[in-house]
C-alpha cells in the first residue's frame, strides 16, 4: 500500500509539467470561459509550440549530455534562410527533395559545434555562444530581405496544416523518447552527461557521443527550422529570434536537469506545452508584449524553483524507499 | 626480496622491473609484482609509496616509463583502460567506479548494457540487466534492489555493486582502491565477504590500503611499498600481525637509506 502511494507521487512529480498545464489551461478557461474550451482552440495552442517544441528537444539532448546549446535559435533562423535562398534559386527542385533540405543542412550545423565540442573538447558554452554569432550574421549575409521572397513547394509547407504538423511532431518526439531510452547510445548519452569521468573510464567514448549528440542537436533544430517556415509559410529572418531562452525554459520546466544525466524528452515537451498554455493566456488576457518578456523571465526563474523542489521532494521519497 | 611464491604455475600477471618517473620523483624504482589466479595480495604503504602508481599502471590509467608487464605468461602492453578491462582487470576506483544518479541495475552493465532484437533494431534488454543484477546482488547478500539509486547506497554496498559488476562479467583481477576507506566495522567486514566470495570465483585481488589491518584476515600475501621500492613480500602464513607492523617499521628504515643513497629527496 505504501509502495503504491509512492508510486503514485514519483509519477506525479516526474509529469509535473502536465499537471502544471492542465492546471493553469482549467484556470485560464475557468475565467475566460467558452473559447477555450473549444477543439480548435486547443489545437492551435498545440499547433503553435510544436516548432519550439523541436528546439526544446534539441536543447533537451544537449542538456542531457552534461553540454549547453545556445546557438539553436540562431541556428534555426539560418537553416530556414539557406534553405529558402537554395530553393528559390532552383525551383525545380521537387518538394520531397527540398524538406530534406533543412534536415541536412541542421545536421551539418550541429556537426560543426559537435566537432569542436567533441574530439576537440572545446567549451560548449563557448563554441555555441561563437557559432549562435555565426549563424546569426550569415543569416543577414545570405539574405538581403527580411523575407525570402519565392513560392515554396506545398509539400515544404506542411507544417501549416494543424494535424499534419501535430501528428508528424508526436511521431518525431516518439522516435527521440524511444532512442534515448532503449537504445545504447542513449543511454551512453545519460551516462556522459552523469558522470563523464566513470563514463569514459567504463569505455564510453566521450568525443564520439558529444559529437553524436549535437548532431542530433542540428537534426532537430532543421526540423525546427522546417516547421517555423510551414507555420508562419514563409522562411523569414525572424523566425525563430528570441526562442533560445523559452527553449532552455521548456526544457528545465520539463524536469531537465542542467547537469546532465537526468530528463527526459518526452517531459521537455510538457515544459513546452506549458510555456504555451501560459502564452495563450497572456494573449487572450491582452497583456503587453513587454509585460510578456517579463512574465518569461519570471517562468524561467520559476522553473528553477519548481526543479529544486521537485528533486527535494524525490529525493526524500526514494531515500526511505521501502526495500 | 624474498621468492615468496614461487608456486610453479604461471603467475595471472607478472610486472617486472618496472619504473615509474613523475618529473624529479622515483615513483616506483625497479619493482616486481605478481600476482597468481585466484590470490588475494594486500598491497600495502604509505600515501605516495607508489601503490597508486602501480595500479592505475595495470588498470591502463598511466604507462610505466621501463620494465615488462605479462599476462598469462604473454608479454602485453595496457595503453588504455579499455585494454586492461578486455584482458579481464576490474578496478574499483573509490569515487570513480558508479555514478551516483542512475540505479544499481544500470551501473553494474555500465558502458556494457545486454541487448536484444526487435526486427532489425537492437534495443536494451532492461528486464535481463535488472533480473542478472538483483541475482547477483543476492550472491553478495546486499539487500538493495536493482533500480535503487546509487546515491543512497552506502560505502559497503557500492563496493559490492562494483565487485558484482566484475563477478558478472567474469573479471580474472579486481583491484580495490582503498576499499575500506570510511567504512563502519561493518562495511569493513562487508568487504571480507566479498573478497571470500571472489576467492570462490577464482578472482584473483588486489587490495590496496594503508589500513592493513583491515585486510589481514582476508589476505593470502602482503606486499609492501616505500619511497616506490618493494620492501616486502610474504605469505600470510609465515607473517603475524605482530610481525607485519615490525617488518613495517624495519622496511621504512631500509627505504629511507636506499632513498638516500640513490639522492632521493
Amino acid at each position: 500500500m505504501k509502495k503504491r502511494a509512492q508510486s503514485f507521487q514519483l509519477f506525479f512529480l516526474e509529469n509535473l509539467a502536465w499537471f502544471l498545464a492542465l492546471f493553469f489551461y482549467i484556470s485560464f478557461a475557468a475565467v475566460k470561459g467558452g473559447a477555450m474550451f473549444s477543439l480548435e482552440f486547443i489545437l492551435f495552442m498545440i499547433h503553435s509550440v510544436v516548432p519550439l517544441g523541436l528546439l526544446v528537444m534539441a536543447e533537451t539532448i544537449a542538456l542531457l549530455s552534461g553540454n549547453l546549446d545556445l546557438s539553436i535559435a540562431a541556428m534555426a533562423g539560418f537553416v530556414a534562410i539557406s534553405s529558402g535562398v537554395i530553393l528559390a534559386a532552383n525551383r525545380a527542385i521537387p518538394g520531397y527533395v527540398a524538406v530534406l533540405l533543412p534536415i541536412a543542412i541542421g545536421i551539418l550545423c550541429g556537426c560543426l559545434n559537435g566537432f569542436l565540442i567533441g574530439p576537440l573538447k572545446f567549451n560548449p558554452f563557448l563554441v555555441t555562444l561563437g557559432t549562435l554569432m555565426i549563424f546569426d550574421g550569415g543569416t543577414f549575409m545570405i539574405s538581403k530581405s527580411d523575407v525570402v521572397a519565392t513560392v515554396l513547394p506545398d509539400l515544404y509547407l506542411f507544417a501549416g496544416d494543424p494535424y499534419v504538423a501535430i501528428v508528424t511532431f508526436l511521431a518525431i518526439l516518439a522516435f527521440f523518447a524511444v532512442l534515448m531510452k532503449y537504445t545504447r547510445f542513449g543511454l551512453h548519452l545519460y551516462y556522459a552527461g552523469g558522470g563523464p569521468v566513470t563514463a569514459s573510464m567504463m569505455g564510453i567514448n566521450l568525443g564520439r557521443t558529444y559529437f553524436a549528440t549535437f548532431a542530433l542537436s542540428g537534426l532537430l533544430t532543421g526540423l525546427a527550422a522546417l516547421y517555423y517556415t510551414g507555420y508562419i509559410h514563409t522562411a523569414a529572418i525572424t523566425l525563430a529570434d528570441g526562442s533560445l531562452f523559452p527553449a532552455l525554459a521548456g526544457a528545465v520546466i520539463g524536469g531537465v536537469s542542467l547537469s546532465g544525466g537526468r530528463g527526459a524528452v518526452q517531459n521537455a515537451f510538457a515544459g513546452t506545452v506549458l510555456l504555451g498554455v501560459i502564452e495563450a493566456g497572456l494573449s487572450m488576457f491582452a497583456i503587453s508584449s513587454e509585460a510578456r518578456i517579463v512574465s518569461y523571465g519570471v517562468m524561467v526563474i520559476g522553473a528553477i524553483v519548481v526543479n529544486r523542489v521537485r528533486d527535494d521532494v524525490r529525493d526524500r521519497l526514494l531515500r526511505y524507499a521501502p526495500r | 626480496m624474498s621468492a615468496s611464491s614461487d608456486r610453479g604455475e604461471t603467475p595471472l600477471v607478472e610486472m617486472r622491473n618496472l619504473h615509474k618517473f613523475y618529473e624529479r620523483v622515483h615513483a616506483l624504482n625497479d619493482v616486481n609484482f605478481k600476482i597468481y589466479p585466484g590470490e588475494a595480495v594486500g598491497l600495502i604503504g604509505e600515501n605516495g609509496a607508489g601503490k597508486s602508481t602501480l595500479i592505475k599502471i595495470l588498470a591502463g590509467v598511466i604507462r610505466n616509463d621501463k620494465g615488462e608487464i605479462f599476462w598469462k605468461g604473454e608479454r602485453v602492453e595496457i595503453p588504455s583502460v579499455d585494454v586492461s578491462r578486455r584482458l579481464g582487470i576490474e578496478t574499483v576506483f573509490q569515487e570513480a567506479t558508479l555514478i551516483d544518479i542512475f540505479n544499481v541495475g544500470q551501473n553494474i552493465f555500465l558502458g556494457r548494457e545486454p541487448t536484444k532484437r526487435l526486427g532489425p533494431i537492437r534495443h536494451v534488454d532492461y528486464r535481463r540487466m535488472n533480473e542478472t543484477s538483483a541475482v547477483l546482488l543476492k550472491e553478495l547478500r546486499l539487500r538493495v534492489t536493482p533500480d535503487r539509486e546509487v546515491r543512497f547506497c552506502s560505502g559497503g554496498e557500492r563496493q559490492g555493486i562494483a565487485v558484482s559488476r566484475a563477478m558478472h562479467f567474469k573479471a580474472n583481477l579486481v583491484i580495490l582502491d582503498e576499499p575500506t576507506r570510511g567504512l563502519s566495522i561493518m562495511g569493513v567486514e562487508q568487504i571480507w565477504k566479498f573478497a571470500r566470495k571472489l576467492k570462490e570465483e577464482k578472482i584473483a585481488c588486489i587490495f590496496i590500503t594503508h589500513q592493513f589491518h583491515d585486510v589481514y584476515p582476508v589476505a593470502d600475501r602482503f606486499v609492501m611499498l616505500a619511497r616506490g621500492i618493494k620492501v616486502l613480500d610474504k605469505e600470510k602464513k609465515d607473517l603475524s600481525i605482530q610481525d607485519l607492523e615490525a617488518e613495517m617499521l624495519r622496511a621504512y628504515e631500509k627505504a629511507e637509506q636506499l632513498a638516500s643513497k640513490s639522492g632521493q629527496r
